[in-house]
């Protein structure tokens, strides 16, 4: 990783769990309003309120480092050197345009969050903002070519949102609302915590299926390659939470009011998992900047038809053997993408493409056979 | 009620933290003249496709000789009618071997290179 690739990941990370603890404190007062009124007036106190202007104040730090890395990656200078470019990442791209976009909200939260008490009518305000932010940053990267409703985007920002609740309640229920939590108040904070965490888990494993199976293909694409890589250890880190959070609901939480010592135990296990959670987070961001395999497998020809022989089969417009090699024939002048789809002769169904070259103008896929 | 109620306010918020991920990067789906080309007349221009749109500020072609040359001045462009299009105008090309090298940085950022040869008969 190159300097522009650790930015861009630190950033992620400003980006994904500042404006994250933002929204988690907006469910915690919610929690607390009946219930731990001891973590309610820490939430709404003044070292409360600073904190969340922290976190504004490290979504919009994050949110500039991202448009900085990303000017040195696209236009492959070092870090220190990408100043006089970022007027045209910012005016002429995609990314900066959004980028703008995004800081400019996340500017907003934070003057509404300067020095001002919170209210519901202010929370709604700054849930709103930060609705806005989504959709400024889904607007970025391929979620403008397909669609700014598709599917896909959808699916991968449930997963990433999933992830971020969980690590925002999990974080600040960890780090600053129960450790004020009075004692007999701790048990319906912790129901609500865990009901919460686990609706999110939910979001997260339905939507890292999907994801799982439209970007890595199959199982075996998950070595042998960054992204594979990348994807594991964030399932990991996010098992190790989830098995922590099934410890403290099953296990901690029923003991807690037992003695201090099981508190002690359970505030512990849950700062393990918030570690655990922004670990993921930092995996996520990874993953952003790694091409899936499957993506990968379509654009070189290999194993593409993995699971869907169907859809390939109509990029195969003629095979024919010669020799020891399959060349898979384009119809038309060109070089690039043709994967093989179907058996044809001497050719297995799972055949994978080698090489490809072009030759007097026509491009043709090699395969081994 | 209220927990979903907070909960369903939470992944509101949360989506904020969506960023979509990169399905890939920007592949040369087509070269004119093509990889490995013998072209028995020099060509206009160099005109490269790819499988999605590209950011003509930070992408680029550049054409060298076999003497490792630039054999043209002019920057490359974005096509005019199709942003997934990048095309390089040439001057008359003497009889020789080309290299072309290109950038191509897709809307989301990211960024890929590429380099193939043609052949310019005498």
């Amino acid at each position: 990783m190159n300097g522009a690739a650790w930015l861009h990941l630190a950033s992620s990370v400003l980006v994904y769990s500042g404006p994250s603890w933002r929204a988690a404190t907006i469910l915690a007062r919610r929690w607390t309003s009946d219930a731990g009124a001891g973590a309610g007036r820490a939430l709404a106190s003044p070292r409360g309120r600073r904190l969340d202007v922290l976190a504004d104040a490290l979504g919009l730090v994050g949110m500039a480092g991202l448009l900085w890395a990303a000017c040195a990656t696209m236009t492959d200078r070092p870090l220190a050197d990408v100043g006089p470019m970022m007027g045209t990442l910012l005016g002429t791209t995609a990314v900066g345009r959004t980028g703008l976009v995004s800081l400019g909200l996340l500017a907003s939260v934070t003057i509404v969050d300067v020095g001002r008490r919170p209210s519901r009518r202010r929370e709604g305000g700054v849930l709103g903002l930060l609705a806005l932010f989504a959709f400024s940053r889904a607007c970025a990267g391929h979620a403008g070519d397909s669609g700014l409703f598709s599917f896909d985007v959808l699916v991968e920002a449930v997963h990433l949102s999933s992830v971020a609740v969980w690590f925002g309640i999990v974080a600040v229920a960890a780090w600053f609302a129960l450790p004020a939590c009075a004692a007999r108040d701790l048990p319906g904070t912790l129901r609500s915590l865990s009901e919460t965490a686990t609706i999110a888990l939910a979001g997260v494993v339905a939507s890292g299926l999907y994801n799982a199976w439209e970007r890595v293909g199959s199982v075996q694409n998950l070595a042998g390659n960054a992204y594979g890589v990348t994807l594991v250890a964030k399932l990991a880190f996010v098992a190790g939470a989830v098995a922590l959070g099934a410890y403290n609901r099953f296990i901690g939480f029923p003991a807690l009011t037992r003695s201090t010592a099981a508190r002690a135990r359970v505030m512990a296990i849950l700062r393990i998992e918030s570690l655990l959670l922004l670990a993921a987070l930092a995996a996520a961001a990874r993953l952003v900047t790694q091409e899936p395999p499957a993506a990968r497998d379509v654009a070189s020809g290999r194993s593409a038809c993995q699971g869907k022989v169907k859809s390939c089969v109509k990029l195969l417009p003629a095979v024919s053997v010669t020799g020891g090699a399959v060349f898979v024939v384009p119809p038309t002048d060109a070089m690039g993408v043709y994967v093989a789809a179907a058996p044809a002769s001497g050719m297995k169904a799972s055949t994978e493409l080698g090489s490809y070259a072009a030759t007097s103008g026509a491009a043709t896929g090699r395969a081994s056979v | 009620m209220r927990v979903v109620r907070s909960t369903a306010a939470g992944w509101a918020a949360g989506l904020l933290l969506a960023t979509p991920l990169a399905w890939s990067h920007a592949h040369l789906r087509n070269s004119v003249p093509a990889a490995q080309a013998q072209l028995a007349a020099a060509p206009s221009a160099i005109v490269l496709t790819f499988d999605e749109r590209i950011e003509p500020a930070m992408s680029s072609i550049a054409i060298k000789d076999a003497a490792g040359h630039d054999a043209a001045k002019a920057a490359s462009h974005a096509d005019a009618s199709d942003p997934a299009t990048m095309r390089l105008d040439l001057p008359a090309l003497v009889p020789g071997a080309y290299t072309v090298r290109w950038v191509a940085v897709g809307r989301d950022g990211h960024r890929r290179t590429g380099e193939f040869t043609f052949t310019v008969k005498g």
